[in-house]
């Protein structure tokens, strides 16, 4: 009886499953931690790891600040590409593509190829100080027209040698996604990642589903909505996540590309969806349109949304509340 | 009163007491956001209570301070200076980050969500 009992215990214990977690401050330039449960730390370290592999190559990929040694990154391709059509690797190709297509869909409001735009923006948002000014900013907006990019079998080319990629507003969506196989891949099951508030989960907790806060915009330590997600993915766009401000005034990351000027028009916004990438697109489009045109966006994809207005109230999808 | 009822209340008295401490010992561990941790570029670079207040070098490139039951950044050697604006945290799961210097001080304990975006 005694032996059956310690039979029972060990094989219940071989079979339990322990939550790890880890945070990885050297991908896309924000912090990415993954939790999960796994059968030993020994198996958790090992999938983290890989995932974290994952999110290196792609990081290097997409980084248009570095270039580095044995491949062809996008900060090498927006030097390049005003010397004509240039060979891609297929993850620059696919990210490209789906940008593209973001952008016949959102008429521009998300736009991969607006780096002359964002870079501009970034250089006062670094320094802390000032604003672009409004002469180069208007000629740095002659060069983000995406219609002149085509990318087909490996091949990267623009009519306008001038155009500058910079895929910010979907890359790390993309690349969480693909983490997330990784961990699959490995055995993992259940677990949550979050990078930079692009947040995949996959299964549940012993306890339930997992649970995602949506941060309160007027208070960093404070949580405005908390909802559930089971095996989806949800991202946030929010004028508090890179932002500097100069003569009073909040200057967000968000870059509406009709005015050339940060997003006003919400606080924040975020979207559950099944895809990552798609997730991470159509909250920084919603973030710059109406709420009527990201209503009906949203519907193209299956996808929920909560927006948090300049007084601190809030609108959502029907679906949305569904996750609450 | 015999020997055996007297040793059979000091046995019941002693198990009570040790119930009592254990059940007090796991509170105290259970009791969230009472720890905090460091860490630099993914390593642990120590635990802490939030409740000694003190400053933490953190190898020269940042100063953590613990008052009042908080901890938030004092200084730090990154240029701009985000994790020192970042307001004093004390809550299980959050966190305050300074990206260029690796280093992530994260409150411990049970939190309420399993991320905050």
């Amino acid at each position: 009886m005694i032996l059956i009992f310690l039979a029972a215990s060990l094989l219940s214990c071989s079979q339990s499953l322990s939550r790890f977690s880890v945070t990885y401050t050297d991908v896309f330039d924000t912090v990415t931690t993954i939790t999960a449960y796994a059968k030993s730390e020994a198996e958790f370290d090992k999938a983290a790891e890989a995932a974290h592999e994952e999110l290196l190559r792609l990081h290097k990929l997409y980084d248009i600040y570095n270039e580095y040694d044995g491949i062809t990154n996008l900060a090498a391709l927006n030097r390049l590409c005003k010397d004509g059509p240039q060979k891609v690797d297929i993850d620059i190709e696919n990210l490209i593509k789906t940008g593209l297509q973001f952008a016949e869909i959102t008429n521009g409001k998300l736009n991969i190829a607006s780096g002359a735009v964002l870079k501009l923006w970034k250089n006062c948002r670094d320094d802390g100080y000032g604003v672009p000014d409004e002469e180069l900013l208007s000629r740095a907006g002659e060069h983000i027209d995406y219609h002149s990019v085509t990318v087909e079998n490996g091949t990267l080319a623009s009519s306008d040698g001038d155009i500058s990629f910079d895929v910010g507003s979907i890359a790390k969506g993309y690349a969480t996604e693909r983490a997330a196989s990784v961990l699959k891949e490995h055995g993992i099951a259940d677990f949550l990642i979050n990078s930079g508030g692009n947040v995949v989960t996959s299964g549940k907790k012993p306890d339930g589903d997992w649970v995602v806060g949506i941060q309160d915009p007027d208070d960093s330590a404070g949580i405005y909505k908390k909802i559930k997600v089971p095996g989806k993915a949800v991202v946030t766009s929010g004028d508090y996540q890179r932002y500097y401000e100069y003569n009073g005034e909040r200057y967000s990351h968000i870059i509406d590309m009709d005015t050339l000027y940060p997003a006003r028009l919400y606080r924040s916004v975020t979207v559950v969806c099944d895809s990552s990438t798609d997730a991470d697109a159509l909250s920084t489009a919603l973030f710059c349109m109406s709420m009527q045109d990201g209503m009906a966006l949203l519907k193209q994809f299956d996808a929920e949304a909560l927006w948090i207005l300049s007084d601190g109230e809030c609108e959502m999808t029907e679906g949305f509340s569904s996750y609450e | 009163m015999n020997k055996t009822v007297i040793r059979d209340i000091i046995l019941v008295c002693a198990v009570v007491i040790i119930a009592l401490i254990l059940l007090v010992v796991f509170n105290i561990n259970k009791t969230d956001g009472a720890v905090f941790e460091i860490t630099v570029n993914g390593e642990s670079y120590g635990k802490y209570s939030l409740f000694t207040d003190r400053t933490i070098n953190v190898g020269g490139i940042c100063e953590v301070c613990v008052s009042d039951g908080e901890v938030y950044m004092k200084s730090s050697t990154c240029k701009g200076g985000d994790c020192v604006h970042s307001k004093p945290i004390s809550k299980s799961g959050q966190t305050i980050i300074c990206l260029p210097n690796g280093v992530v001080i994260r409150v411990l304990g049970e939190s309420e969500a399993d991320a905050v975006i």
